[in-house]
């Protein structure tokens, strides 16, 4: 998902870039019309140079379209602000809950915060701990 | 208005609306910038240069709600347009980024409209 | 998978321990070993995270926890190298090593006099007061154990982890009144943690059935409370069904005479159609998470395995007794 997100931005940059680029030669364009027919009436001049083709205003708005669409796509996916809803997506989903669109886990993701509180780790008890893994190797 | 003791009752998570607030504005003041160029490279000036703004601001918002809080907060029953699984309140989601993102709109803007139009 | 290790490894299974400590060479080679102080030489170094430390605390836990000594000194040793060794997490990491490597009790007899030595030095030391504790309840001299975490919640007493161990040892030497005393003192720091709501239901659930029956109806109403608020808090939340369940059922079956006393005091259980709404509520939801687990439905894959089997008996259990 997320590639199709960033290529998506990637298009919309490049058509953006280039409408740009075409707008600077059309202006370009037309001030060197004028400098040269200076001799010409001053309503015309004025007329070319303030108007922009269709094909490039198109253009640009297309590609903020595209460009807006891809940075929504990317955008992080949002958590659940009520207690219970938070709590319920954490107790039902464990990790997969906050698995991005990538597919990786977010780094902040903690898990149920409370689970501390009975696992204790500034109290682990190492040898027992170290105990019950060698009877579970032995059961293997 | 909850009340302090329904806030007791039924809490919020501020990490999680302190996400939720940052993944909003961080993309309504990037694309408030990229609307700028595209209104700098079109060559619109004074109110028409706004209109462009609002439209274009409400249009981020309507995408944003439609793939990211729409999927989720109907399935769990809650009314169209009802943004209150992600966000505290209606108007922080629909309009805080109108002014958040101006100041970097009206930037981009004379800064590509004095480029294109040099 | 790294995710996990930026979370104490405590609760994990010893298979998940174990594929995490066979990683642990593999880490230990592509993590940076040191971290320079110079400015100009970090610019081309991996920049330091604070994770990269959390991953060593735990990834040492896992080593020793599997018998991987060498990989775990290796750890310990980039984390000393960082901190120094007059760091106190570093410090409750050496005695946790010593601990681990110590054959006999004479040993660990060693290790505690060290610990009460340091404690000579700064008694405020929490992460080595802590290993005391530990110490003193593995080597079985429950008392001195309490002693000493009463002393350390004396001049902490807003560690709620110490409280929580604190009821741990009280639960287990059967004196229940104490334990739930513990864990509300947990709830007054921490009063959303809906895992200990369940936690004091649960502890009061077994008090009743371990025989002292002086006002079973009184506690089994409180329990009631306990568990609808951990539900309260946490929507889908199977172990606080799972004792909904058992508690209503406990209450249909023999519901306890009103006394003027409980009533006053708000504590007595609800009324019997409450009771029945509520049972078939923890029916229905039991139901919904064990079968939606089970077909393997994405979004629902969180639960422990250990906990959908017991719920599934129990349902398995009530409904057979409804039929007769």
């Amino acid at each position: 998902m997320t590639w199709f997100s960033k290529s998506t931005t990637t298009f919309g940059f490049l058509l953006l870039a280039h409408a740009c680029y075409s707008a600077y030669e059309h202006s370009a364009l037309q001030s060197h019309r004028a400098a040269s027919l200076s001799s010409l009436s001053a309503t015309q001049q004025q007329a070319a140079s303030s108007s922009l083709p269709l094909d490039i205003s198109l253009e640009t708005i297309v590609a903020t379209v595209i460009i807006t669409l891809g940075l929504v796509l990317n955008t992080a996916k949002l958590r659940p602000i009520q207690w219970r809803v938070w709590a319920g997506q954490i107790e039902r989903a464990g990790e997969e809950g906050a698995r991005s669109s990538s597919g990786e886990v977010d780094k902040d993701y903690v898990g149920n915060p409370f689970k501390l509180l009975e696992s204790r780790p500034g109290f682990v008890d190492i040898r027992k701990q170290r105990k019950e893994f060698a009877e579970w190797v032995k059961q293997q | 208005m909850p009340t302090e003791r329904e806030f007791q009752v039924a809490p919020i998570v501020p990490e999680s609306v302190m996400h939720n607030t940052k993944a909003l504005s961080n993309l309504q003041s990037l694309s408030a910038s990229i609307f700028g160029v595209a209104a700098g490279i079109l060559g619109l000036e004074s109110y028409s240069g706004f209109l462009f703004y609002f439209i274009f601001t409400i249009l981020t918002t309507m995408l944003f709600y439609t793939f990211r809080v729409a999927p989720t907060s109907l399935k769990s029953g809650l009314g169209a347009f009802d943004t209150s699984r992600y966000f505290r309140t209606q108007y922080e989601f629909w309009a805080g980024g109108v002014f958040g993102g101006l100041a970097g709109y009206i930037l981009t803007w004379t800064l590509f409209y004095g480029l294109v139009r040099a | 998978m790294t995710s996990s290790l930026l979370r104490p490894p405590g609760h994990l299974s010893p298979a998940t321990a174990l594929q995490l400590s066979q990683q642990a060479p593999n880490i230990i080679k592509n993590s940076p070993g040191a971290v320079t102080a110079s400015a100009f030489s970090s610019l081309f170094s991996a920049p330091e995270t604070p994770e990269l430390w959390t991953i060593y605390e735990n990834l040492l836990l896992s080593c020793l926890r599997t018998g991987d000594e060498e990989s775990a000194h290796l750890c310990l040793g980039r984390l000393v190298n960082r901190f120094g060794d007059d760091n106190e997490r570093v410090m409750a990491l050496i005695g946790i090593m010593k601990e681990a490597d110590a054959t006999d009790d004479a040993t660990l007899e060693v290790v505690l006099k060290e610990y009460e030595a340091l404690l000579q030095e700064n008694p405020t030391n929490t992460p080595i007061v802590k290993r005391r504790v530990a110490l003193l309840r593995s080597l079985g001299r429950i008392p001195d154990a309490v002693t000493a975490l009463t002393g350390l919640l004396d001049f902490s007493p807003t560690d709620s982890e110490a409280w929580s161990e604190l009821s741990d040892i009280y639960f287990s030497q059967g004196m229940y009144g104490q334990a739930i005393y513990a864990l509300e003192e947990v709830l007054v720091l921490q009063p959303n943690a809906w895992n200990i709501h369940a936690r004091i239901g649960e502890l009061l659930l077994m008090s009743i059935k371990s025989g002292d029956q002086n006002d079973s109806a009184k506690q089994l109403g409180e329990a009631l409370k306990r568990f609808c608020r951990s539900i309260e808090l946490c929507d889908d939340y199977l172990r606080g069904y799972y004792g909904l369940k058992i508690t209503t059922t406990q209450l249909l079956e023999d519901p306890p005479k009103p006394s003027k006393q409980a009533e006053s005091d708000g504590l007595s259980p609800p009324n019997l159609p409450t009771l029945q709404k509520l049972d078939g509520l923890a029916t229905e939801k039991l139901g919904e998470i064990t079968r939606r687990f089970t077909a393997g439905e994405r979004g629902w894959q969180g639960f422990d395995e250990a906990e959908i089997v017991a719920a599934r008996e129990l349902l398995e259990k009530s409904s057979s007794t409804t039929v007769r």
